[in-house]
């Protein structure tokens, strides 16, 4: 479990990026949780962080095809696959993320 | 995959100027957020789809055009109608047809009624009575065939489902053009394991105003359902714009089948920018039949995403090129499934200084085994200026995928004309018998009157083409 940020920090819908495990990661703040995500499309790599999220989905700005946020599962082509999500854990206001 | 991408909350996309006074006024040229608001407020539609566009509308200004295909860069987005109220469609008078438009018309024999509407003289023509008993023969089979924007008042819920989940607006400049500004095209729903022996034809509708420039149609094949859809006609379609938009999503669900047939003959001021793929799901079957005359310019490249086991999908093209056009087709095939397999024929003509070129991409992923691929694409060329050009991009990520490739470029030659010719023919029929022969292999899946139509099209444009 890596600590990533404090909620304060988070603006709702609005992409935050980070790093775990130093890899690029972009969180997103919802009315339904914390998000946590891999800042890659499926597609063609494009950064999720360019994009605003919904309260369950994010769109990729590059080619429009939708991924869940708490699965990951692409919703529309021209994605094919997931994009790896990870755990987020919030504690006394501070945001760890685990695999 | 299912569809709730409108995602952006509703605030976003509370627009100040938005103008009541417009609402029903005289057609607006150019493209802005009034303009959606008009044609939102037109169609009276709900709120989700309104917003569906606006979002679309400014994806489109913060895409760039292609820098590869054909030369887009002449196009005035501003100099063009992008609704037009389709009781007060602009009217033309016959004589403002041009001559060549009418001529094509009298010598493919189009029925008086049809040549006006085709040339934008009269908005309606009246295909009822054809069109009727039909209709009652698909609604017995519980088939849904509409236009567009009538499944988005009747069907709400499986347009919002389906719609752009296939193509997202963002995909490219052109579908987010089309999301913005949308109107007609049909909406195609077969239930489980339902047979349409009858071709679905979009021809049949023009009551319901099914032709324009962005059509949008969407077609949903449930498990196990049978049908063909078709497409256009071979007579000129003759346009008071340059600009020619559609977007085509499919969804063949598991064991199904579809054939979606085009045949099109823009008039030659035409830019032919359509975006058309289909999803399909385990065991099913895609095939698109292509047939690509006319337009200034065009860029198509049907595809079909292979999405689960069993899936395959076909393109069968042609295109047909002649002086002054670049027509840029071809397809696309993403394997991502095992045992998936697919086919593209692509046929090309060139004549004086046309150009056609073939635009392939297939897609093997690695989890995609057993994987079969196809393609052959043929080019004629009917002269010395003419030109063909092939780009085809494999890109193979699992080692048990056969491939079959081949790509051809053939001249006419004086000897084979010459042989023809020692037939009988005269030089503009037999090159027109060379070129039917050519294409034959894919004109023979058309509708007989279709494929009809075509031969006489070929035979048109090949007069005064042999010395
Ligand atoms: S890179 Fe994200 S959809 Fe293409």
């Amino acid at each position: 479990m890596e600590y990533i940020a404090d909620e304060s920090q988070l603006i709702l819908h609005t992409p935050f990026k980070a790093t775990y495990k130093e890899k690029p990661i972009v969180l997103f703040k919802t009315n339904k949780g914390i998000f946590a995500m891999e800042d890659r499309c499926s597609h063609e790599d494009f950064p999720l962080s360019e994009s605003l999220s919904s309260d369950t989905e994010v769109s990729c700005q590059l080619h429009g095809s939708t991924f869940d946020l708490a699965s990951g599962k692409p919703k529309s082509l021209p994605a094919l696959f997931p994009v790896k999500t990870y755990q987020v854990t919030i504690t006394e206001g501070k945001i760890f993320v685990s695999d | 995959m299912q569809s709730q991408k409108n995602s952006i909350k509703k605030e976003e996309y509370t627009y100040g100027f938005h103008d009541k006074e417009s609402k029903f006024g005289k057609p607006l040229k150019g493209l802005s957020k009034e303009v959606i608001h008009m044609i939102s407020d037109r169609k009276n539609e709900p709120d989700w789809m309104r917003e569906i566009r606006l979002r679309a509308y400014d994806i489109f200004l913060s895409k760039s055009l292609p820098d590869w295909g054909a030369d887009l860069s002449e196009i005035d987005f501003n100099d063009i109608y992008y609704y037009i109220v389709p009781d007060e469609k602009l009217k033309r008078n016959w004589d403002e047809v041009p001559v060549k438009v009418k001529q094509t018309f009298e010598r493919l024999g189009i029925p008086e009624a049809e040549r006006k509407f085709l040339a934008g003289v009269e908005a309606q023509y009246d295909s009822e009575s054809v069109y009727s008993s039909l209709k009652e023969e698909w609604i017995n089979l519980g088939v849904i065939f509409m236009s567009t924007d009538e499944a988005v008042q009747k069907y709400p819920d499986i347009v919002k489902q389906y719609f752009g989940t296939v193509i997202p607006s963002a995909d490219n400049k052109f579908a987010a053009l089309n999301t913005a500004v949308w109107s007609g095209g049909s909406f195609v729903y077969i239930p489980e394991g339902v047979e349409v022996k009858i071709p679905l034809q979009a021809y049949f509708r023009i009551n319901a105003k099914s032709m324009g420039q962005f059509e949008r149609t969407l077609i949903i094949a449930e498990k196990g359902s049978i049908a063909q859809y078709v497409e256009g006609c071979t007579s000129p379609i003759y346009e008071i714009n340059s600009l020619h938009s559609a977007v085509v999503e499919i969804i063949v669900n598991e064991g199904a089948r579809i054939r979606y047939t085009t045949i099109q003959n823009w008039s030659k001021n035409v830019y032919n920018l359509v975006t058309k793929r289909a999803a399909a799901y385990k065991n099913a079957t895609m095939e698109w039949v292509d047939a690509n005359l006319g337009s200034y310019k065009t860029m198509k490249y049907p595809s079909v995403y292979l999405l689960e086991e069993g899936a395959r999908g076909e393109v069968l093209s042609i295109a047909f090129a002649t002086d002054g056009q670049h027509i840029d087709s071809g397809a696309k095939m993403i394997h991502a499934a095992p045992n998936t397999s697919s086919l593209i024929t692509s046929k090309s003509i060139s004549q004086g200084t046309g150009r056609a070129t073939y635009r392939g991409l297939v897609k093997v992923h690695p989890v995609a085994n057993n994987t079969k691929v196809n393609v052959t694409c043929d080019a004629l060329l009917l002269d010395k200026t003419s030109r063909s050009d092939t780009y085809p991009d494999m890109q193979i990520d699992n080692a048990d995928t056969a491939v079959q490739h081949e790509a051809a470029v053939s001249k006419v030659s004086e000897e084979q004309l010459f042989y023809v010719m020692s037939r009988g023919l005269k030089g503009d029929d037999a090159m027109a018998m060379i070129v039917n022969g050519f294409i034959e292999p894919i004109a023979k899946l058309l509708p007989l009157e279709y494929a009809i139509e075509l031969n006489r099209l070929i035979q048109l444009e090949m007069e005064g083409s042999v010395g």
